[in-house]
């Protein structure tokens, strides 16, 4: 970025003071008559009436109208990051519906060609296998369709989902709680940068050197839910950051999607109740398509993508396997039970299985049919 | 009014004859030791004057030096007591005869005359008998270890009278030779595998280790049986056979942990507490003694929880787990004791133990989990050639009837395939798969083409980690082992790659 607008400029100097909420900035920019350009220009004449400011904000823009945009023009230069305000043209149509749109969004990679369908697939943070599994194959189903995946950056499912979007080639947005020059996880800086060369992009609504305080990720769960057209929940605790995200959803009248679970796991609880609550329960990416209706172009082509998967290589114990994995995820001493095949040869099968890309192996020695 | 009696000190395992040299002469009573003895030596003075009396034998009245030969080894230890009384006894013709040069003496006195037992009598035994001589004079109550030597007459005595009257002729005691029965193993075992319920994946892994010798990373949730079956490693384990026996015994002898009891039969399963320092598993110690992995020596050394060990603690396993042996060096010179052992080491998959557990929450936040999976990166994880996970243990499977293999049958396949590797080994110095270096791997685990294709898809579509690939060879060498078989077949490698969990990507 070259320079800013006045309308960027005004913005982001707001956004640069530390503990101003985006809806101080609405409050500010209503005082002011909704115009970014008054209120630059009026700010020191009225900065004594502003009584909902605490007196340290006042003071910080005061002092920093000056010299910020310099010092936010190089930081941006040097992180390769861009800002876009609400008042731009390439500010995502869906965002800009939702109540309390933020006001900017600092952005890596590219936001504007992030267009068409996108779903946001949120999940816990510590998963169980099931929770893994189911989201890396309901994000590859999507994915195939070339629906962008929006997800939040975060350990666990969001890992999941964005990998899984890279390895498809989809596009993918991770929506973080934390400034843009921030890396958190820290186990995610390969993800972020990974997402950026393949064409997607990392936002937030945080000014530089914003760390990542447990509230912000409240908020940005709303941004996660306002870029897409539909939240599909994997696994969800009761009281969970990602139930929050389906609130936003269904505030903001997206479709919410959760993968049903067993009802004594703990992971399942949150997404179990969503479905009590009305969610679409949702065990393929049909489901979905059902409910958005731009999908359902997509439909045909998926179907005829779908081919049968063909058993004939087998030998008869590998089959034996694969139906006994045809009614949920087994570990080894499960299968073995019920299969009666000897310990050995299902290890020694499963492996052989595995690289033919009949099954798969998840964490706690468990398998399931790919 | 000389008299030299012969002894033994311990460097170590190692032990070194020592002259005890007793000269009686005129002038003032007195009674002094030289050539650098210890403190313990230093105060059997007191207990050698008390114990000739309370004998019954009167204590010279005049200048008695007592040397120790060689002048410039220092020498510690309590079993000198007994020498210097004999050597006084000598010198002072109580003892008509002079004890010949083929005769050592180690016992401890009590102050009433009787001999107690002494730490390190085996060792001393067997070094002894290396040095050439026809007999050596031990307590009463350390027959049972020693009397399993053979070629040196054992003598057991229980008193300062006892021996002075086998000295003079006028009793006669017998060499006692202990008799080495073949062990019924099993039965000495309080445990059996039949008592694990269920858990058949992990019982295979276990059961390869075994066979292998293989040390084993056991991965899971609290209640999953990794402590449980980590306890009945030993009793599927080969029969220890005599020389190892005789070793294994040795160190438990100079740590004083045999409470007269005979040669250790069993295979020794150690498991040290995640407090234990450097030193009690290195050993060490100002006069150094054995420590954890040396007492785990052809047995098994038991790590539970093994990342909430100090790093420096894990780092000793390094050279042992290499050399099969640890050097220790201390101001008194440098010792090496034996440090041969299969490794098992559990833990959980986070600090709470419970991640991925769906009826459990997990209470750790990812930076706890992260830190402590990274406790056992790297070298150590380099050194271990299985790694398994293992889930909990189901009600069904606690309160089933069925019956499950006992020890004594899976012993069998396992001494099977212990014949088979000491066979294909023989002359090359090592005894188990595990032991091989990536020069042997490449004669000893050749694979056909069909193999090499797996492994190469097992590694691009898997994400092994290359370090895997050797791991993997030795264990399908244990796999086709176990089956009798003369070459290791595609099947065989399948199953090894399923014993790499913690090299798979979703780990993390």
């Amino acid at each position: 970025m070259e320079k800013l607008n006045i309308n960027q400029k005004t913005i982001a100097w707001l956004n640069s003071a530390n503990g101003i909420s985006n809806r101080k900035i609405e409050k500010l920019l209503e005082y002011f008559n909704v115009n970014p350009k008054e209120l630059w220009d009026n700010f020191e004449s009225e900065k004594h009436n502003l009584s909902f400011l605490k007196p340290e904000i006042i003071d910080y823009l005061t002092k920093s109208k000056n010299t910020f945009e310099e010092k936010l023009l190089i930081r941006l230069k040097n992180e390769e990051a861009n800002i876009i305000t609400v008042y731009d043209n390439c500010y995502p149509e869906k965002l800009k519906q939702i109540s309390y749109a933020p006001y900017i969004l600092y952005c890596k990679g590219n936001l504007r060609e992030i267009d068409g369908i996108s779903i946001a697939v949120v999940g816990s943070r510590k998963a169980t296998a099931y929770g893994k599994w189911a989201a890396e194959k309901l994000t590859g189903e999507i994915s195939e369709l070339g629906v962008n995946i929006i997800s939040g950056l975060a350990v666990g499912i969001d890992t999941i989902a964005h990998k899984t979007a890279l390895k498809y080639k989809t596009k993918t947005v991770g929506v973080i709680g934390c400034g843009i020059d921030k890396v958190y996880p820290k186990t995610n800086e390969n993800l972020y940068k990974e997402i950026v060369q393949s064409g997607g992009a990392v936002i937030t609504e945080y000014p530089f050197g914003m760390q990542p305080l447990p509230s912000n990720f409240h908020d940005r769960n709303r941004i996660i839910s306002g870029l897409s057209d539909g939240v599909l929940v994997i696994e969800a605790q009761e009281r969970s950051g990602t139930l929050i995200t389906a609130g936003h959803a269904a505030d903001q009248g997206r479709e919410i999607f959760a993968v049903p679970g067993n009802i004594n796991s703990l992971f399942s609880k949150g997404t179990n109740a969503l479905i009590k609550d009305g969610a679409k329960i949702t065990t393929s990416v049909d489901d979905i398509i059902e409910e958005i209706m731009e999908l359902k172009n997509f439909r045909d082509m998926a179907i005829n993508n779908q081919s049968t998967t063909n058993y004939d290589c087998l030998g008869y114990d590998e089959i034996k396997i694969i139906s006994c994995l045809k009614s949920g995820i087994k570990d080894v001493n499960e299968i073995c039970e019920e299969t009666g095949i000897d310990t050995s040869a299902i290890l020694s099968l499963a492996t052989l299985l595995e690289i033919k890309g009949f099954i798969k192996q998840l964490s706690g020695n468990k398998f399931v049919l790919s | 009014m000389l008299s030299k009696i012969k002894t033994c000190v311990l460097y170590g395992l190692e032990g070194y004859g020592v002259d005890v040299e007793t000269d009686l002469s005129g002038g003032l009573p007195s009674f002094s030791i030289v050539g650098l003895p210890d403190i313990s030596i230093k105060e059997s003075k007191e207990r050698v004057r008390s114990a000739l009396k309370n004998s019954g034998y009167s204590f010279p009245v005049s200048r008695i030096t007592v040397n120790l030969a060689p002048a410039n080894l220092k020498k510690e230890g309590s079993q000198i007591d007994l020498p210097i009384a004999i050597g006084i006894l000598s010198a002072n013709k109580v003892i008509e005869k002079n004890v010949d040069e083929g005769t050592c003496i180690i016992g401890e006195l009590s102050l009433d005359g009787k001999i107690n037992a002494v730490d390190g009598a085996l060792p001393m035994v067997i070094s002894m008998l290396s040095n050439n001589f026809k007999r050596i004079i031990i307590p009463e109550d350390n027959k049972e270890e020693c009397g399993s030597v053979n070629g040196i007459d054992v003598i057991p005595v229980e008193s300062i009278r006892d021996l002075v009257n086998y000295f003079n002729g006028y009793i006669d005691i017998e060499p006692y030779i202990a008799s080495y029965a073949p062990s019924q193993s099993i039965e000495i075992f309080q445990e059996d595998f039949s008592e694990i319920k269920g858990q058949p994946a992990m019982k295979r892994a276990v059961e390869i280790a075994a066979a292998g010798m293989h040390n084993i990373l056991l991965l899971g949730s609290p209640g999953s049986g990794k402590t449980m079956i980590a306890r009945r490693i030993p009793t599927i384990l080969p029969d220890l056979t005599f020389e190892e026996s005789l070793e294994v015994t040795k160190i438990y002898s100079i740590s004083g942990m045999l409470n007269n009891k005979g040669l250790i039969r069993q295979r020794p399963f150690r498991s040290p507490h995640h407090t234990s320092s450097r030193v009690s598993m290195a050993g060490g110690g100002s006069k150094p003694s054995p420590g954890e992995v040396s007492l785990a020596h052809y047995g098994v050394l038991f790590l539970d929880e093994i990342p909430e060990f100090p790093k420096n603690v894990i780092e000793v396993l390094r050279q042992p787990m290499e050399d099969g042996n640890i050097s220790i060096s201390r101001a008194n010179g440098s010792f090496t004791f034996p440090a041969k052992f299969m490794m098992v080491a559990s833990m959980n998959p986070c600090p709470c133990g419970y991640l991925g557990d769906p009826s459990h929450e997990c209470s750790c936040s990812q930076s706890q989990i992260d830190r402590y999976l990274g406790k056992i990166s790297g070298p150590l994880l380099n050194r271990i050639d299985i790694q398994i996970e293992v889930s909990p243990v189901k009600y069904e499977d606690l309160n089933n009837e069925r019956t499950e293999e006992s020890s004594r049958e899976i012993k069998e396949r396992i001494v099977e395939a212990r014949k088979i590797q000491q066979e294909r080994y023989r002359g090359i110095g090592i005894i188990t798969n595990s032991e091989l270096s990536s020069r042997y791997i490449t004669k000893f685990c050749k694979i056909n083409r069909e193999s090499q294709i797996l492994l190469k898809d097992a590694f691009e579509r898997l994400g092994l980690s290359a370090r895997a690939y050797n791991k993997i060879l030795k264990v399908a060498r244990t796999i086709a082992d176990l089956e009798k078989a003369d070459n290791i077949e595609t099947g065989h490698i399948a199953e090894a790659i399923q014993y790499r969990s913690l090299d798979r990507k979703y780990w993390r």
